[in-house]
């Protein structure tokens, strides 16, 4: 069954980030490789004395649904701007809302993002906020009318995985909305148990741009999402203790000795 | 006149968005969103908003990022 977003279906569960590859050639190498159909892009102030790489065409050549962030704002205030820029820029509603004021840790503000998906609902924007692994903060934005949830697994760009799974687990378990895992999946087994988990998709950037072969890495997150959700749909056996003999013959051999 | 345009001062002799852009930058300005005084400004609003003394515009561009 595909994922649907705001009566948008997809069928790849794997979003990219587009930033940190080497060029934009890399770049959309990478997002061909991974199948995705939809990767965030971000704004930032004109500079004229610097030359501007084109982004928004080559990806609009590749029809991918584009999902502009907010990065950068550390305020309410701030993300809603830019996602009014962002909406006029790309010529979407779709917002990724993210609002971290700590520079260090990159730690989504709650407070402040509650406030502007409030904002941005009412506006008409179709709101994917990226959140700290929060159950209770992802029911209350899923009550305001966000689209989806985007808790992070890890710091952004750590690659540690998934060192939130156990409110993970529970934000999945409750959510009535889709749930994209964002942030920290370093390597293709950390997106393949996000999806066993029942995540809906995850959201994959640095483990792919910064890697020595960004096409072949992109190949293997995509196999690794297909794999982890075909898993999640199978039933998962349940974990025991204990060992649970497979064969019938264990206890012929027990007999003879 | 005086203007704010992305958090620097200068001056200019623009009396719309579309004459500011044209006098900042040497070609066509290609994918760029517009904000007067922290309102977004329609692309096709852009020589039809005056420019006064003082006023802030905030241009942004697309880029890559995750």
């Amino acid at each position: 069954m595909s994922l649907v977003i705001a009566n948008k279906a997809f069928k790849s569960r794997l979003f990219l980030g587009t930033g940190k590859f080497p060029s934009t050639k890399d770049m959309i190498k990478a997002v061909q490789a991974s199948g995705t159909e939809l990767v965030t892009v971000a704004l930032k102030r004109v500079n004229w004395d610097q030359g501007q790489e084109e982004i928004i065409h080559p990806l609009q050549q590749n029809k991918l649904k584009l999902l502009p962030n907010t990065s950068g704002a550390k305020t309410a205030e701030e993300a809603i701007f830019l996602a009014e820029l962002g909406r006029e820029l790309f010529a979407t509603p779709w917002v990724k809302l993210e609002i971290h004021p700590d520079h260090k840790y990159l730690m989504p503000d709650p407070i402040e993002t509650l406030e502007a998906a409030k904002v941005l609902v009412e506006k008409g924007f179709i709101v994917l906020p990226y959140v700290h692994a929060d159950p209770v903060l992802c029911k209350r934005l899923e009550h305001i009318g966000c689209a989806a949830v985007m808790p992070l697994a890890a710091p952004i760009g750590s690659n540690q995985g998934l060192n939130t799974k156990a409110f993970l687990e529970i934000i999945i378990h409750q959510s009535a909305i889709p749930v994209v895992i964002d942030a920290g999946l370093g390597a293709p087994s950390h997106a393949a148990h996000a999806m066993e988990l029942g995540a809906d998709a995850v959201l994959v950037n640095t483990a792919i741009a910064s890697a020595s072969a960004s096409l072949d890495m992109a190949k293997a997150f995509s196999q690794a999402v297909v794999a982890g959700r075909l898993a999640f749909e199978s039933g998962l056996g349940p974990v025991s203790d204990e060992a649970s003999a497979t064969s019938p013959l264990t206890s012929f051999l027990e007999e003879c000795i | 006149m005086k203007l704010y345009v992305n958090n620097q001062h200068i001056e200019t002799q623009a009396s719309n968005i579309f004459e500011l852009l044209a006098e900042q930058s040497e070609s066509s300005p290609q994918n760029i969103a517009i904000a007067l005084n922290g309102e977004v400004i329609h692309k096709q609003a852009w020589d039809n908003n005056p420019l006064n003394e003082n006023d802030r515009v905030d241009i942004f561009t697309a880029i890559a990022g995750g």
